[in-house]
Order: structure tokens, then sequence, then C-alpha cells
């Protein structure tokens, strides 16, 4: 009987060990207020469908995994940092739209381009402690000539008393992270003003 | 002897007696960029309704014994919020406006008995009143499924990524809607 029940309880662990577990690492996107006065210009972003429905995944605590969207759950944040920054915000279905850039009075166009990877130092539990975010965001004018770019790491971690009640805690804390320095960095004199 | 062994597969097929709050709306970009580039007309959210009394005669959740709530109160208050999210991203939600739509919710689903397969569905009647008068009434239908797990947990993170996704496409057939459009220009 003591026998079957470990083994019942051992076929319990190991059927959710291995596991690849969902996160969503989008960031509270009220943390990101205007904080340089806003440039009277529109702007676009571009993120591929294919880039945007992207799945991702890296490593977690306990040998699990973790997977999610980077672009799809980061577009938000991108969008808000550029509002933050500039008048209007439109988004591009493609990078070349000349006509739509010319309809809208689009002056720039920002690219990013977004890796990820994650950490847990636990072998017990499997949300990530530590989670970075590699941000490259190249902005180009309506000819389609590059005027800046920029490469930002945001880190995030969160300790097992902290993400008891936020398993994404880390990559929440990383998208933040990544996305104050893209909307400081944007308030520069060197940023596309 | 068998106790133990259906106890452990239970616990991984199964959440019985949780309770769990559905993540909040995320907006598809993608709806409201076509809707802001239909025209420039600006709409205030007026009331969503049940289409019973009583939320629970019109949702059907099939969640291995567990529950889903919705962030907001209720399904309707959901649907409710995410058509503001989708007009506030479309820059054309205005309060003030004259230009009001409302809706009832009809009919709301969630199932994730199937180990392969998890899918959710929405209907809802939407109708625009321009300075009072019904310029638009219709009933907008979106199902969608995902890849689901024989593990409850698993299924449940599946249900949490994709729940909101039916409601993007419900929201996504409204706009599209060229008598929506006309209406709400």
């Amino acid at each position: 009987m003591k026998t079957l029940r470990l083994t019942a309880l051992l076929v319990g662990a190991l059927a959710l060990s291995g596991c690849t577990r969902t996160i969503n690492i989008s960031p509270d996107e009220s943390v990101f207020k205007p904080s340089a006065p806003v440039v009277n210009k529109a702007v676009a972003y571009y993120i591929s469908d294919e880039d945007r429905a992207k799945k991702v995944v890296t490593p977690g605590g306990g040998g699990d995994k973790v997977t999610y969207a980077p672009y799809g759950e980061l577009e938000g944040a991108l969008r808000k940092v550029l509002k933050t920054r500039y008048n209007d915000v439109y988004l591009l279905k493609s990078p070349n739209d000349k006509a739509y850039i010319a309809e809208k009075n689009i002056s720039y166009v920002f690219i990013p381009r977004i890796t990820t990877n994650s950490s847990s130092g636990s072998a017990l539990t499997w949300p990530p402690t530590d989670f970075t975010i590699d941000l490259e965001c190249q902005a180009t004018d309506a000819s389609g000539a590059s005027v800046w770019q920029t490469r930002i790491q945001g880190k995030g971690q969160a300790t097992f008393s902290e993400f008891k009640s936020n398993f994404a805690l880390a990559a929440h804390r990383a998208a933040e992270d990544a996305f104050t320095q893209l909307q400081r960095q944007l308030g520069e004199a060197k940023a596309p003003h | 002897m068998r106790r133990g062994l259906v106890l452990a597969l239970l616990a991984i097929g199964a959440l019985s007696g949780c309770t769990a709050m559905a993540p909040e709306y995320r907006p598809n970009y993608d709806n409201a960029q076509e809707f802001r580039d239909s025209g420039e007309g600006k709409l205030a959210v007026g009331e969503f309704t049940p289409d019973k009394s009583d939320e629970s005669a019109i949702t059907s959740m099939r969640l291995r014994g567990s529950s889903m709530e919705s962030p907001y109160g209720t399904y309707s208050a959901y649907l409710k919020h995410a058509l503001e999210r989708e007009l506030k991203e479309s820059q054309r939600l205005d309060p003030k406006s004259g230009v009001v739509v409302s809706g009832v919710l009809l009919s709301n689903t969630a199932d994730v008995s199937s180990f392969s397969v998890g899918t959710a569905s929405m209907q809802a009647r939407f109708m625009v009143h321009r300075d009072g008068k019904l310029a638009y009434d219709k009933i907008h239908s979106a199902q969608h499924e995902w890849p689901s797990s024989f593990v409850g947990v698993k299924a449940f993170e599946a249900l949490f990524a994709n729940y909101h996704i039916t409601i993007q496409k419900l929201i996504a057939s409204l706009f599209k809607d060229a008598e929506f459009q006309t209406a709400a220009k």
C-alpha cells in the first residue's frame, strides 16, 4: 500500500516536472508616465504578424520551462512609451508602406527586436527568479533612412516570497526596466524629435 | 491500492473546486488601428447587460470542476471594458459623445473538459444610438480554440492565455461590419 501510494505521488510529480508553464510578461503600463515634453509629431511602429504570434521557451526552476509571446505581450508597453513622447502613434502593417506613412504624416518608424532569457536558482519552484529582455530599437525617417538606434537590456529578479502571487514577476520587472530605459533615451536630445 | 493512483491522476487532470480570476483584457492593436482608419467619429460606451437577469443562465463554463470569474465583476462588464479599451486604442472613445454603443450579452462559454482542445465562444447584440435614435442593431458571435492538456494546471494556463482572444474576435467582427462603421461615423 505504502509503495503504491509513493508510486502514485511520483507519477504525479513526474507528470508535472519538465513541464513548460505559460506566463504573461506584459508589465503594468501605468508605470510609464510622460517624463519629457511631448513631440508634436506622428510616429509609427512595426511588428510583423509572425513576430507578434511567436512564442518562445526559456528556463524556469525545478527542471521546468516557461513560455510566452515576447512581441505580443510587450507591444502594449512599446505603444505606451511611444505615446508618452510623441503626439500620435500608429501601427504599420508593413515597414515600407510609403502611402500610409505619407497619408498620416508619420515622421519616424520604430522597429523593435526583442530577445529574452530567464533562469531560476530554485530546484523546487518553477517561476523564474531572473529574467532579461534585450531590446534593440531602430528608428527610420519617412524615406526609410535610419536616424537612430539603441540597445537596451532590462533585468528583473523576484524571490519566492515575492512571486508567490505573481509567477511572472521577474519578467514584469525586466519589462518595466527595459521600457523605462527606452522612455528615458527617447527623451534625450539625440533621439528622434 | 488503487486509491492512491486515482488521487494522483485526479490531481493531474483536475483542479476540483478552484475558483480562478480570468486575466484582464488585452486589446488587439490591429483591430484598433483598422477601426481608427475607418473613420473619425467618436463613440461613448453605454450599458452592457446579460440577456437574462441572472448572468449564470447564459454562461456555460466546463472547467473540470473549477470556475473562472470575470476580473470586472460580470462577463457583461468584461465585454463593456474590452470595447472601451479597443475604442480608446482606436482614439475613438469619448464618454460625452451623442453616439452611444451598448449591448446585451447573449451567451458566454468556455470549455476545457477535453484533454486536447480548449474552446470559448461569446455572442452579443450590439446597438448604436445616435442622439437617442437607433442607428444599428445586430448580433455578433465569435469562437476560439486552442491546444489544451490532460494536466489541469496547464489546461487552465492555456485558458487564461486564450480566453481574451475570443472577445478580441467578437469586437473585430463588430469593427469590420460596414454598417457599424457607418453608424459610428
